[in-house]
């Protein structure tokens, strides 16, 4: 058996199979390592349409999307390695990577030049915001809730309350309705909602579905099963207001609270990782603090669109490539990035003077209008035109290098308000 | 009257306050950034239609007790509980190719109900 890899990428979701793919078409010895029993990732339970027009250039649910990318990839030399769950990466002397995982045969390393992590997001629960009240049956979070219906022909509960207006809860209040199940409300801590309006309009207004902004849910109520919910309004810093609360009867609650980067092997094996983010610290190339491992996808930040996260694993893959193949140039002259509130985060951490840079980030409130500004030192070097942004939507800034001519070590990206929200 | 729609033909999803009349004619549209923004509200004031995802019962998967479909174009919303009732009486058997039709003309709109992925 091979045991000798140019390029070993870690997940077999949109981002690890569109850097295998661009990979192996710069002519580079790929393995993927993935956990299920079948590639596709979270794809697979997103049966829903609204992916792929911006990289298919046509509206697909998750599964035609994350079959697209298989025939991609059956086309090509990639070795795939299904049922297969990493362990851990270890660095070797002579600079190459062993990346160690278990499946049915036992456990298998194998040694690589270079390594993608593209193992994507869980789901936060429960314990993570700490609702109180009874530790009942009947809290899933609202991906577990979706592969229940989508993929195991199983039904979570018939009477649900979703904690959470991000795009997977606003997309199960419709699943559940189609389904003949009972969605009593979509309730939202802060006050604004999370998820794309599209799925504001289409999940929750089609079924008359209501959404409570600036409401959460404040206790589970139950004995072996979940019974009720109290919900309560909180105020402007988010503390629930006394005297608000209310008893939603529901035998199912789901949360959509958002997702945590799954990135434990990233950091057992040295990768630095953005506290924003809980994703890896990337530069341009997309490679980790770690030499010859790169990171992309939703286990880097959390990305609003498959698309995204396929354009840019593509370019990872091939960024794998080319250091595996020994054609990266070191970089000349390094520029640090960073953002002031309310940008919340940059990827990449670093970028290069002399090159475009595609500067992806992501507002921590609802801005009605501002200006992007882009400072160097005392120097601006950009400054945009006023527009909203919202933070249910990942950002791409767009630098051309000619404006980094003028840039000394770091470049700083600020939000200049006209009117804020 | 006037209604605030969201167009979905692109990533854009331009937000468009429409007003209409009684007879739900378009009388003024703003904040769409190209034409097809207003054909969408056209349709949308009149009989909104929507891409339906849903699933349906495979007899013989290997790992997938179920097969994921959804209408090959937009139907329009009032017959997504029909459909939905339709799918629900069916089983279906693999192989089963991306595209094939699984349930033909749904409902007579001339849209087909297509699977949305392999199953071996």
């Amino acid at each position: 058996m091979k045991t000798n890899y140019d390029v070993i990428v870690i997940g077999g979701g949109p981002a690890g199979m569109a850097a295998a793919i661009e990979a192996d078409k710069k002519g580079a010895q790929v393995a993927l390592v993935e956990r299920n029993e079948e590639l596709g990732g979270i794809l697979n339970q997103c049966i829903h349409p609204g992916f792929g027009l911006k990289y298919f250039k046509e509206e697909l649910t998750g599964p035609e999307y994350a079959q697209r990318l298989i025939n991609e990839l059956e086309k090509t030399k990639v070795e795939v390695f299904l049922s297969s769950m990493v362990l851990e990466i270890n660095h070797l002397e002579n600079g190459n990577h062993l990346v160690s995982f278990i499946n049915e045969e036992g456990r298998l390393s194998l040694e690589t030049k270079a390594i993608v992590l593209a193992m994507g997001c869980r789901e936060r629960t429960r314990g993570e915001i700490k609702i109180p009240g009874a530790r009942v049956a009947g809290v899933y979070t609202a991906g577990l809730a979706q592969r229940y219906i989508n993929m195991d022909n199983l039904k979570p509960g018939t009477r649900f309350v979703i904690l959470g207006s991000g795009d997977i809860g606003l997309i199960m209040a419709r699943r559940l309705s189609l389904e003949g199940m009972k969605v009593e409300g979509v309730y939202e801590l802060m006050p604004y909602a999370n998820g794309l309006f599209r799925n504001i309009k289409n999940c929750l207004e089609d079924f008359g579905i209501p959404l409570h902004l600036s409401t959460t849910v404040t206790r589970v109520i139950g004995k072996d099963r979940v019974e009720a919910v109290e919900v309560t309004k909180v105020d402007e810093n988010l503390q629930p207001i006394d005297g608000t609360q209310e008893i939603i009867p529901c035998d199912t609650l789901l949360l959509s609270i958002g997702l945590i980067p799954e990135n434990e092997i990233s950091s057992k094996a040295g990768v630095a990782l953005n506290p924003a983010t809980n994703g890896a610290i990337v530069d341009d190339n997309f490679e980790t603090s770690v030499k010859g491992i790169f990171s992309c996808g939703n286990v880097l930040h959390v990305h609003d669109l498959a698309d995204n996260v396929t354009q840019e694993a593509e370019k990872t893959g091939r960024n794998a490539a080319s250091y595996a193949l020994g054609e990266t140039k070191e970089a000349e002259a390094k520029l640090q990035v960073s953002a002031n509130f309310p940008i919340g985060y940059t990827v990449p951490s670093t970028t290069q003077k002399n090159q475009n840079a595609s500067i992806y980030f992501r507002v921590r409130k609802p801005i009605e209008e501002a200006e992007m500004v882009i400072t160097s030192g005392d120097k601006e070097i950009f400054r945009g035109k006023p527009r909203s942004y919202k933070p249910s939507i990942m950002e791409c800034q767009m630098v051309p290098a000619k404006l980094l001519e003028n840039a000394t070590d770091e470049i700083t990206l600020s939000l200049e308000m006209k009117e804020s929200a | 009257m006037k209604m605030r729609i969201c167009c979905t033909t692109c990533p854009n999803e331009c937000e468009l306050d429409v007003e209409i009349d009684e007879n739900k004619k378009i009388l003024s549209a703003t904040g769409n950034k190209c034409p097809r923004g207003l054909a969408f509200a056209e349709k949308e004031v009149v009989d909104p239609v929507r891409v339906l995802a849903s699933t349906v019962k495979v007899d013989n998967g290997a790992h997938n007790a179920l097969l994921p479909v959804r209408t090959k174009e937009a139907i329009p919303l009032r017959y997504h509980f029909e459909v939905m009732h339709q799918l629900e009486q069916m089983e279906v058997s693999a192989p089963i190719q991306m595209g094939d039709v699984i349930l033909p003309n749904v409902c007579d709109t001339g849209v087909d109900v297509i699977a949305s992925r392999n199953i071996r």
